[in-house]
């Protein structure tokens, strides 16, 4: 298990950037962090690493203490057994690409690891190059070699496909999760691309403003956001915002600025008053529904409808959100929607988050 | 009959003064290519300070700096049985003083137009920083020290004044610079003439050299 809870201010572009991070990942696992560019992601990165030393806090990785604020222990970088994938590959150009992947092997290097890498990046013809003269999806895959081939403890991975075009980049992906099903080690994996976290891990760290917002797996992070960030990680959402009119244990009512109460799960928001954001996903959104088991029901107007086969992506006005997207089926009732007439909009509470304010 | 010992005295000196050069200069482009402390503009104005500096300055503060009158110059005297001014030594330390920014500027630029990602991934595929500087750093710096190398070679043969002020023109530390501003006073314009087209052809061929050899392959990682 690899735990770390650190804290580090710096000054990035004249601001000053506050980042305090906590979090524990399985060995064996891949972890994306996902995060806008400037967050603090590459930051954290090099924490773990040591190239960087944080203000306080501990990192552990297994029994060993990495980093302990307390006790002013930190293990220089070169004595962590780190696979660091930096983003522009950083292979050394005056040695081979043979070199390059047994740089970080201390002793008598293992045969049939390094043959099993090498096989699986595909570098076999590649072993007497230079850097200099591989296109970058080789260079990556060197780089990916070099970072695992001495089995360490930890691999860290930093946009590591940000420079290959997008075709390279998908293809990329499912190498580096085929090699790590393969080895099994432990991978930190950056990136401010919302598929690529998807399709790199199913525990997914969201970061933003210096702390992960959460980290869960995909599916949680879609159907139970904690915050409004979050809400807007994955896939589409609706936002409503308002304050709170009245707490009932688990559940709330928002009351929007045009007067309408949205009957809402209490998610993040603390008392009567708090300006929140109502989350809802368009396809947990039914229209001109007859079932009365729906507590919430408003009157809207479609503003726009976009065929798309399956279902009509429907743009309608409510709660005063004229960009209130509703998934509607492709059935007979979808069918006959038309532009500019009005309909009823039905959801569960429990459907609609009540959110911090956005 | 020309007398080429001013010339063996000149490559002598150059050979030695660029050889300690070089291994003093890769600890001092290092520290002040990476070091983050505030001071570090002083010492590379101190470093810088041949470039701009007359070269009689330097060789008067050389001179009575280890003259026998000087502490240190007593001090040498007295343990080490050295004395520096008028003897080839002398040279040595005053040409490895005047030429240190054609040595380390070169390197300090080399090292900092490196990737830094470089050297932190050598860290974290559990490396030294001795080991770092020799397998990855200096490696990649082929063109810089190449260019350090050559530049203090060329200008410690060059020199005049510091030489001129510290090794005074005895026989044994008769350069050829000083050669020919001697056959000049002596009005030998033929022997001056022989030793200014030697010179200028040695020196012209080392940067051609250098130059062809940049251009071949010797570059720096971008």
């Amino acid at each position: 298990m690899i735990k770390f809870d650190i804290h580090k201010q710096f000054k990035s572009h004249g601001k000053i950037v506050d980042i305090k991070l906590n979090a524990t990942c399985d060995e064996g696992k891949i972890i994306a962090v996902y995060g806008k560019s400037g967050v603090g992601k590459s930051s954290l990165l090099r924490m773990l690493s040591g190239l960087t030393t944080p203000d306080s806090g501990v990192i552990t990785v297994g029994k060993e203490v990495w980093y302990d604020s307390s006790k002013k222990e930190n293990v220089k970088a070169n004595k962590r057994s780190i696979g660091f994938l930096f983003q522009d590959y950083s292979l050394f150009p005056n040695m081979s690409v043979l070199k390059n992947i047994l740089y970080g092997v201390e002793g008598e290097p293992d045969q049939e690891l390094i043959d099993r890498i090498v096989e699986i990046g595909d570098l076999k013809d590649l072993l007497d190059r230079k850097p200099e003269t591989l296109s970058g999806g080789q260079q990556q895959r060197v780089a990916l070699a070099r970072a695992l081939v001495f089995e360490p403890r930890l691999v860290l991975m930093d946009e590591p496909l940000g420079a290959l075009d997008k075709k390279l980049r998908e293809q990329m992906q499912y190498e580096i999760k085929h090699i790590h099903e393969q080895i099994g080690i432990t991978v930190v994996y950056v990136t401010h691309d919302q598929n690529e976290a998807l399709t790199m891990s199913n525990r997914i760290a969201v970061f933003n403003d210096g702390k992960i917002q959460q980290i869960s797996s995909p599916d949680i992070l879609y159907e139970k956001p904690e915050n409004a960030f979050v809400a807007q990680f994955i896939g589409e959402n609706n936002q409503i915002k308002g304050k709170v009119k009245s707490i009932n244990g688990e559940m709330c009512v928002v009351k929007t600025e045009k007067g309408e109460e949205i009957k809402s799960l209490k998610v993040n928001v603390n008392s009567v008053g708090d300006a929140s954001t109502v989350s809802l996903r368009p396809e947990r959104v039914e229209i001109n529904s007859s079932d009365s088991s729906f507590e919430n029901s408003f009157e809207a107007k479609v503003k726009e409808l976009i065929y798309l086969g399956d279902h009509i992506r429907t743009r309608v006005e409510v709660c005063g959100n004229d960009q209130f997207i509703v998934k509607v089926p492709n059935s007979y009732k979808g069918a006959n929607l038309k532009e500019g007439t009005s309909v009823k909009l039905s959801w569960k509470a429990s459907d609609s988050r009540a959110l911090d304010l956005r | 009959m020309i007398d080429w010992t001013p010339f063996l005295i000149t490559l002598k000196l150059a050979f030695i003064t660029t050889s300690i050069l070089f291994v003093i200069s890769i600890p001092i482009s290092y520290w002040l290519a990476y070091s983050k402390v505030k001071l570090k503009f002083v010492f590379e104005a101190m470093v810088s300070l041949p470039l701009v500096l007359p070269p009689s300055v330097l060789g008067f503060y050389l001179l009575v700096t280890f003259s026998g009158e000087s502490p240190l110059g007593q001090f040498l005297a007295n343990n080490f049985d050295l004395s520096l001014p008028f003897t080839f030594a002398g040279l040595v330390v005053g040409s490895i003083i005047y030429s240190l920014p054609f040595m380390v500027q070169p390197m300090q630029a080399g090292f900092q137009n490196l990737p830094i990602a470089l050297k932190e991934a050598s860290y974290t595929l559990g490396k030294s920083r001795l080991q770092t500087l020799i397998k990855v750093l200096l490696p990649n710096i082929k063109a810089s020290l190449l260019t350090g190398i050559v530049l203090s070679f060329a200008h410690t043969i060059g020199e005049f004044g510091v030489v001129l002020m510290i090794g005074g023109n005895l026989d044994e530390t008769r350069v050829a610079s000083i050669a020919i501003y001697d056959s000049v006073n002596k009005l030998d314009y033929s022997t001056a003439h022989t030793y200014s087209l030697v010179l200028l052809l040695f020196s012209f061929s080392i940067l051609a050299v250098v130059y062809l050899f940049n251009k071949k392959g010797f570059r720096a990682v971008k």
